[in-house]
């Protein structure tokens, strides 16, 4: 399984960056090729967190505090500069690395085993952006499905608590459909007979990275977006999102929509009413959710280790 | 080779259902349980027109529209059938069986070849042909399993406390319960003796006594999750309602809501439907947060009065058909047929609707 730990834009071939996910530290770096490599952030030598340090002309990546440095590839330490021309290292001297791959604008890690596909996304949405939301991974995902109102907005949207359907796998995602009104019309949601908005949702089980797509009742994409959610320290989640406005927006509401960002991505989370929201559609994707991970053979340390396997 | 869609319905709890049991009834988990082999009102007919409209039972998609005129519904957008393979839900065409009757559309959900209109239920208060005006007509959603707003209804003492203002409160001179049931259907009929005039009906419908004798219906549909409310109000007029609760997905249910109030009087005509939401409303206000306490087992047991025999039925009678389906038995039996008149029981007066 893999985590989209980082947008593509915040990879840079000068300074790694420190992301983290579970208990894992890991720095990111792009080599002069356009290349990302994940290690993790410690180096073997003293510890200290290699995102710390720099990235070499040659790709490598060097530690900022004895300035030992490593291969993005291999892992293998590859220079120590006080030892000038006796470069030779036994194959202990590396660096663990992880298998990482850029993906419709994000970069994706695994952390044990292959890089596999995240959500279906196709092609880089437009717009970006990163959140640190002092909510724990779970419910941020609960969150998700019983009022994602709570953790994002669409301008010019109201999303509903009805949802079509209970969630259900769909090509290895489990998707829900929820019904949306266009902002401004003050129409009770309860009373309505046909929405006009569709918003559907995939989300991956194990990451919780999920794909939204919102459409019109001619089915017309209105908008697409991707939250991936990451367990971080302390309790926090967080989030990389790439949003974009699809291309058949009607003219009556493109301008509307033109002027905003596709989402917006909450900052903070309203806890009054986070405590208010009833369990629904939650109960079902985590059902789902814990059937996946077992067999995934994924072992639960207190809820927070979601990366360890047997 | 069909689409592997779940037919087989039953109470997906797992609980092995043994209605001697003493604790049969509080092993209730409505957010489980699948009843197949019925028709479900999908829309209001005059909703209904050649733009597909989107519905779903237990889950299952059904885009509903017209072709020619005459209604149909498919598990594909009309714009994605062709060369779609269906489930076998609909025999593997894509398209469910479909009739229309008394202003709406009916889907089957369960085997087609099983489908027949005898098995539609019968409501005597409507016009088979449809007819009515929009204005009695309404939909509401409640975020909720659909089992539990019929067994909060068939529990009519909620009325007095939750829509007092609006139904009137308990005083009643006394009150008495019956419930009866058929393989099928659980009906309640409530008796009250010079109950408070609902304050809807005296502010709106001109009852200006102060008590009035209340003969109060409601019989349950099991499988189609429909419910016909029938109340008959001495003096004041008969207010017969249809509540239809479509069990879009566990916890989401759709209800297309219709009055005939056509011998009602005055301004209660035209407005009562509108206090219907505001009842819908007082109704969402306990069975949105009452739903998720029911999704999942517990060992504590819920209390009952005598007044919650109606509710107790229903959930024996639902878990019974569930166990009846899970075993594969999806048949009517000759005393729960839906489409035998009920007239009688609901208490109407012959002739009073013609139709």
């Amino acid at each position: 399984m893999s985590w989209a730990l980082a947008l593509s834009e915040e990879v840079r071939g000068d300074k790694p960056l420190a992301v983290a996910c579970g208990r894992h530290r890991i720095a990111l770096w792009r080599s002069p090729e356009g290349d990302v490599y994940a290690v993790e952030d410690r180096c073997p030598h003293r510890r200290a967190p290699l995102s710390l340090g720099c990235v070499l002309p040659n790709g490598n990546i060097r530690c900022g505090y004895h300035g030992w440095s490593y291969d993005g590839d291999t892992g293998m330490l590859k220079n120590i500069p006080n030892l000038k021309g006796e470069q030779k290292f036994s194959s202990l001297y590396k660096v663990k690395t992880y298998p990482c791959r850029e993906e419709s604008g994000l970069i994706r890690v695994a952390l044990n085993g292959e890089v596999t596909p995240g959500v279906p996304s196709g092609d880089t949405l437009a717009r970006s952006g990163v959140v640190a939301l002092a909510l724990d991974y779970e419910e941020y995902l609960n969150a998700l499905f019983d009022g994602p109102w709570l953790i994002f907005s669409i301008p010019g949207v109201r999303m509903t608590e009805y949802f079509h359907g209970d969630p259900h796998w769909q090509d290895g995602h489990i998707v829900l459909k929820r019904w949306c009104h266009w902002a401004g019309r003050r129409i009770d949601s309860r009373f309505t007979e046909d929405f006009p908005l569709l918003l559907h949702s995939a989300t991956n089980p194990q990451t919780g990275e999920t794909a939204f797509s919102l459409r019109d009742m001619d089915r017309r994409e209105l908008i697409r977006a991707t939250l991936a959610p990451a367990p971080a320290e302390r309790g926090v989640t967080a989030i990389r999102w790439r949003a974009e406005r699809g291309s058949s927006v009607p003219p009556m509401r493109k301008l509307w929509l033109s002027r905003r960002s596709p989402i917006r991505h909450r900052q903070w989370v309203d806890g009054a009413k986070l405590r208010k929201l009833l369990k629904s559609a939650s109960t079902p994707f985590q059902k789902l959710r814990q059937g996946s991970l077992k067999s995934a053979d994924i072992i639960w340390h207190g809820g927070f280790d979601y990366a360890e396997t047997r | 080779m069909l689409k592997p869609v779940d037919l087989q319905p039953g109470d997906r709890s797992g609980a092995d259902p043994d209605s001697t049991d003493p604790n049969f009834i509080n092993d209730w988990q409505p957010h489980d349980i699948v009843l197949r082999d019925a028709w479900f009102p999908l829309a209001h007919d005059i909703s209904v027109g050649n733009r597909p409209l989107y519905r779903s039972i237990y889950s299952q998609p059904y885009y509903v529209w017209r072709e020619n005129g005459e209604a149909v519904a498919s598990e594909f957008h009309p714009a994605d059938e062709t060369g779609q393979e269906g489930s076998l839900l609909t025999g593997g065409t894509g398209r469910y069986p479909v009739t229309e009757c008394y202003g709406y559309v009916w889907g089957w959900y369960g085997d087609p070849a099983n489908a027949d209109v005898k098995y539609l239920p019968n409501i005597p208060f409507f016009p088979p042909q449809g007819g009515l005006p929009r204005y009695m007509k309404g939909t509401v959603r409640f975020n909720c399993t659909s089992a539990l707003t019929l067994e909060n209804l068939i529990d009519l003492t909620h009325a007095d406390i939750l829509h007092a203002n609006l139904i009137g409160d308990e005083k009643s001179e006394s009150e008495e319960i019956e419930v009866i049931t058929t393989s099928e259907t659980v009906t309640m009929i409530r008796h009250c003796k010079n109950k408070s005039v609902a304050p809807a009906m005296r502010w709106l419908g001109g009852v200006k006594a102060k008590t009035q004798d209340v003969r109060q219906v409601i019989h349950i549909y099991v499988r189609n999750h429909i419910a016909l409310i029938y109340g008959r109000f001495t003096p004041g007029y008969d207010v017969p309602v249809l509540h239809t609760s479509l069990p879009e997905s566990r916890d989401r249910t759709r209800q297309d809501v219709g009055f005939n109030l056509t011998n009602a009087r005055g301004l209660f005509k035209y407005i009562f439907p509108t206090v219907g939401n505001w009842v819908a409303m007082q109704d969402m206000y306990m069975t949105t947060p009452q739903s998720s306490r029911y999704d999942g087992p517990t060992s504590r047991r819920d209390l009952h009065s005598r007044f919650d025999k109606g509710g107790q039925e229903y959930r024996r009678l639902m878990k019974e058909l569930a166990a009846r389906q899970a075993a594969g038995d999806f048949a009517y039996r000759e005393d729960g047929i839906p489409s035998r008149d009920c007239s009688e029981l609901l208490g109407i007066e012959p002739g009073l609707y013609k139709f």
